[in-house]
């Protein structure tokens, strides 16, 4: 526990000191001293010359509609899935899970073309299209999960207080959901958020590239400037955390919330 | 309020009858309850006449109106759940006031409603709680109050009292009997426990396996059962069966005794000739006593048993007598000195005994 901690935690120190360091130190004491002096440039630099802001717009215009669209369209298939009887519910299931098993590599190519097609390269609908698609499975996996523990009287009891379908979705067990939908969101802006190699694929130029992205083309032309790189690491790395925190009172109680049901 | 008409009720999931060829009614401000083994059917029925559940055949009616077709909500009826099926997100006042909402109620109104079925139900505190800040006695007076502010046509009522403890399952029973006086309200009300069934019931309907058995008040059911299966469910203990047969003395006699018969079972036999076939006698447990006590007893009309095991209860003694292979049971008095071991005297109350037919379980009349 304590080794894999650790291995987890110097890149991370690392990452942090060597952002505050000048490249002069950087070349002169290495990459894991502490910063004889604390300075923002990096981070300015970063911000200012790289033209990171736009880059990070970039990210969020991408991620939170990608995230939100996908949960909802999610949920909306989970609901049928798991709360109203058909034919043929078990077989829609499985497709929508085995999309788990499948590397999106595959589809690179195809999609590539696709988006080309479409006419929709190099902006954001393409990401987000792809994000929202992508992550389908493992919402309606986990979705349609959570609801089937919903006890169906709870459903009934809404049906005959005058509930229709959508409003029993909508009224009694999507505000149900909070903790799991909490999680997803989690999950799926950490998953979107990090993407890279979509925004590489569907992107170019300032456009609608990803932070990401924009990240891997720090590296300058003729040296690696490590104190800017790990500069824009960490801005990168910020809205995430800020997600996990806002989002993490939820996030313990989605997680053991089979264990103990009030 | 109004009266609920089941006419050839049937429903099948697949090949299996849960409900067959039901044909009841349930009078206007009745207490009516459906009472049977799990497995009878009778969830069922009362799923069908919420609208949960479609029917395969046969109508339903609610007042005049047929409403097989017709979706729960418009239906005019309220339903409290075993498992009370509170929204856990909403507090009390809320659960409460969901469904006028949705029937987009007045506020005033519903304010209105919500407190006079807060105050019925003595829940008025709670009303700013969430279901798991509440005791299941709690939940399901809520689960009640819900149902209590739609002032429905009918009240559907599925075992809620099961999942309380003993003690407030019985004040419980009480509350829902005073609440059926105070709304006048036609209650269907579902269980398998016997003792709810006839302590709150204007009516009970037996149910197994899908068939009415007996419909009834409690005491009619209980002195006079149609067959075998109701004798033995209806009463507690149960019913002792025996099997005898009819000599042509007309009595009825087994290896172990010889009771005599009264008129009325005379003419029983007469009329279904019976001399000389087997028949099944049903003998409840209150019409054996330790012959000890019945001073016109003697030998007359007395079972001779060993005494396997018995249960003081206070008022009474349960003693279990083993005879011919049958354990049987007698509630005989406190004062009686019968224990395990003893060889017991137990008098038989012969007005009281029945008789049904051994083949089709059926009671003689």
């Amino acid at each position: 526990m304590i080794v894999l901690a650790f291995m987890f935690l110097v890149p991370i120190y690392g990452s942090i000191v060597t952002s505050f360091k000048s490249i002069e130190e950087i070349l002169t004491e290495g990459f894991w001293s502490l910063p004889n002096h604390f300075s923002f440039e990096s981070y300015v630099e970063a911000w200012q010359l790289k033209n990171f802001g736009r880059y990070l717009l970039n990210s969020f215009i991408i991620t939170i509609p990608s995230v939100i669209i996908s949960i909802l369209v999610a949920s909306l298939a989970a609901y049928p899935l798991s709360r109203i009887k058909f034919k043929g519910q078990n077989i829609i299931f499985f497709l929508f899970v085995a999309g788990l098993f499948l590397p999106p590599q595959i589809n690179l190519l195809p999609l590539y073309k696709f988006i080309n097609m479409i006419g929709l390269y190099d902006t954001y609908w393409a990401l987000i299209i792809v994000h929202v698609a992508f992550g389908q499975p493992i919402c309606v996996f986990i979705l349609r999960n959570f609801f089937i523990n919903i006890p169906f009287e709870i459903q009934e009891a809404a049906k005959m207080d005058g509930c229709s379908n959508f409003r029993i979705y909508s009224r009694i067990i999507m505000p149900l959901a909070k903790p799991v939908i909490a999680v997803l969101l989690i999950f799926q802006f950490t998953w979107v958020w990090n993407d890279f190699l979509w925004g590489m694929i569907l992107t170019q130029g300032e456009n609608a590239r990803p932070v990401t992205v924009a990240l891997f083309n720090l590296q300058g032309m003729y040296v690696v400037e490590w104190n800017i790189q790990t500069a824009g690491a960490n801005i990168t790395a910020i809205p995430t955390i800020v997600v996990f925190l806002l989002f993490q009172r939820y996030f313990i109680k989605g997680i053991t919330l089979g264990a103990v049901k009030g | 309020m109004a009266k609920v008409t089941l006419k050839n009720l049937t429903k099948k999931f697949d090949d299996v009858v849960a409900v067959n060829n039901m044909n009841s009614i349930i009078e206007d401000q009745q207490f009516v309850v459906l009472v049977g083994p799990s497995g009878c059917g009778k969830t069922t029925t009362l799923r069908m006449i919420a609208g949960l559940e479609e029917v395969t055949g046969g109508e339903i009616y609610i007042g005049d109106r047929l409403v097989n077709d017709v979706p729960p909500k418009d239906r005019d009826i309220a339903m409290v759940f075993q498992n009370y099926a509170l929204y856990p997100h909403m507090d009390v006042y809320n659960n409460m006031a969901f469904g006028l909402k949705l029937r987009k109620t007045p506020k005033m109104e519903i304010e209105k409603r919500v407190r006079e079925a807060a105050r019925i139900l003595k829940i008025e505190d709670l009303l700013k709680r969430k279901p798991k800040q509440l005791s299941g006695g709690q939940r399901q007076r809520v689960a009640l109050g819900r149902a209590i502010v739609r002032d429905p046509k009918v009240f559907l009522m599925d075992e809620p009292l099961s999942n309380l403890d003993a003690k407030l399952r019985v004040e419980m029973r009480t509350e829902i009997a005073k609440l059926h006086l105070r709304l006048n309200a036609t209650i269907v009300y579902v269980t398998h426990d016997q003792t709810e069934a006839m302590t709150m019931a204007d009516k009970m309907i037996i149910m197994k396996d899908g068939l009415v058995q007996q419909t009834g008040g409690a005491q009619e059911v209980y002195d006079h059962p149609d067959n075998m299966f109701v004798a033995g469910f209806i009463g507690s203990p149960a019913m002792n069966f025996l099997d005898v047969t009819v000599t042509d003395r007309l009595t009825l006699k087994n290896k172990q005794f010889d009771l005599d018969t009264p008129d009325n079972i005379k003419k029983i036999i007469k009329s279904n000739d019976l001399i000389g076939k087997e028949v099944v006698l049903g003998i409840r447990p209150e019409d054996l006593e330790d012959s000890e006590f019945i001073s016109s007893a003697g030998e007359h009309n007395t079972i001779t048993a060993n005494v396997e095991v018995t249960e003081p209860m206070g008022a009474e003694i349960y003693v279990y007598v083993d005879i011919d292979g049958v354990l049987m049971t007698a509630r005989v008095t406190p004062k009686s000195k019968l224990d395990s071991g003893h060889v017991a005297k137990l008098h038989v109350d012969v007005d009281m005994i029945h008789l049904f037919d051994k083949k089709t379980e059926k009671a003689y009349i």
